[in-house]
């Protein structure tokens, strides 16, 4: 307890000293708002080459196994017989299994190769769809009751359909108009806003701290944080969604965490996805 | 974000129902969680809450429950103050984010 309000007074320092960098031109700037994702963008890239100069921006796909050479050893012979590989079995099961209606998941994704179109901003139900909220429109669609984000069936059936995602680039747009800008500037709110007892924003940590020690383990950078989901945690002994590892970075800071899919987390996978563009797929993975 | 206006009602009204202090510790008890209450439910829906505080309230409703109303009343009081600190962050995360975000080195 007293260790953790130190650290906490300690980042409190550290969140007065924050600079802005200014603007710069791009095609995806809107005037009227200032807000401009591209130049978001393109900061936080600047912000990590310097941090990390030996790190090539593409490699924290990897998380914090980029940079943390002990570690990367670990993971690396860990991947040899991947903790994740009964759930992506699992899952293509899942997958090739009909519904009641005789049709299928593959009527909705095809060979299920389709994570790199998630999450997008969909316009006409205004609001950020993730692959999670795909798979439970499609068994609306055939008459299925949906599954629960936070059960084992949903999260194999991710698994699967990552796996044969893999290599597919981040390229998650922006389309003209209110809806989209407003998600994607919710999503950067949530992630550089301040929560919980000990009073940390996501950034705080991923961004501020990022590459530093906090208590066992090296911080990971924001980039990267979204292409290898789900992951395997030896912690969870499961395979766990990108919501839950919010729900836990939330919740390790004394906030009270949302609920899977919840706009509040939707809207911080489009943020975080479009600070990722360009990078590889890599799901599923394993980690600590 | 969600508006915190009719939270803030409530605690508003619980703040009214305060000043006529009732002589029984029971009722006394059962306010002071019923304050907790709704200071909790503001932080909530200001996308704020923090689980200390439900973890208090956890703790005055079971206290609540002993009929021990000291522990309550003392643990639905801490909830409220933490509650109106988490509120405080709220309020000030409200424009001070924009400052965070990107960084530079
Ligand atoms: C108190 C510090 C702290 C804060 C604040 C924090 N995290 Fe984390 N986070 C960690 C630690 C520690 C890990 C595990 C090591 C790592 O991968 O960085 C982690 C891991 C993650 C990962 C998994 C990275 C990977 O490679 O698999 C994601 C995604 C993530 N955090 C997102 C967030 C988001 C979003 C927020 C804000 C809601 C947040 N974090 C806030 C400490 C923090």
């Amino acid at each position: 307890m007293v260790r953790t309000t130190i650290l906490g007074a300690g980042l409190l320092l550290l969140g007065s000293v924050s600079l802005v960098s200014a603007p710069l031109a791009s095609e995806t700037s809107d005037t009227n708002s200032g807000i401009d994702p591209q130049a978001d963008r393109q900061a936080l890239r600047d912000f990590y080459t310097q941090r990390f100069p030996d790190v090539p921006l593409e490699e924290h796909k990897n998380g914090v196994y980029a940079f943390d050479e002990g570690a990367r050893e670990q993971w690396l012979e860990m991947e040899d017989f991947p903790p994740y590989e009964i759930a992506v079995d699992d899952g293509a099961e899942l997958y090739e299994t009909p519904f009641a209606d005789g049709k299928g998941y593959p009527d909705c994704f095809g060979d299920g190769a389709v994570k790199g179109r998630y999450p997008h901003y969909d316009e006409v139900r205004s609001e950020v769809v993730t692959l999670e909220m795909a798979i439970n429109d499609c068994r609306a669609d055939h008459g299925e009751a949906p599954l629960a984000y936070d059960g084992a069936e949903i999260t194999r059936l991710t698994a699967y359909m990552a796996y044969v995602s893999r290599g597919q680039i981040i390229d998650v747009a922006l389309p003209e108009g209110e809806g989209p800008l407003a998600a994607y500037e919710a999503g950067k709110r949530f992630y550089s806003t301040r929560r919980g007892q000990l009073n940390f924003a996501c950034s705080s940590c991923h961004v501020q701290l990022a590459g530093n020690r906090l208590r066992a383990e090296r911080l990971s950078a924001s980039l990267g944080q979204v292409t290898h989901w789900p992951v395997y945690r030896f912690k969870w002994q499961d395979v766990g969604s990108l919501h839950l590892r919010f729900n836990e970075c939330n919740s390790q800071v004394g906030a009270e965490p949302f609920p899977p899919q919840s706009e509040e987390y939707r809207n911080l996978e489009y943020f975080l996805s479009y600070m990722s563009n360009g990078l590889a797929l890599n799901g599923p993975a394993s980690r600590k | 974000m969600r508006t915190a206006l009719p939270a803030l009602l409530l605690i508003a009204l619980a703040a009214c129902t305060k000043s006529e202090v009732p002589a029984d510790p029971a009722e006394q008890a059962r306010a002071a969680v019923a304050e907790a209450e709704a200071h909790y439910q503001a932080s909530w829906e200001a996308g704020h809450a923090w689980r200390a505080t439900k973890a208090l309230i956890d703790d005055a409703r079971a206290a609540l429950e002993l009929g021990d109303y000291e522990t309550a009343a003392s643990s639905a009081d801490r909830a409220t103050a933490m509650a109106e600190a988490s509120l405080a962050q709220a309020e000030a995360e409200s424009t001070a984010w924009r400052d965070r975000f990107p960084f530079s080195s």
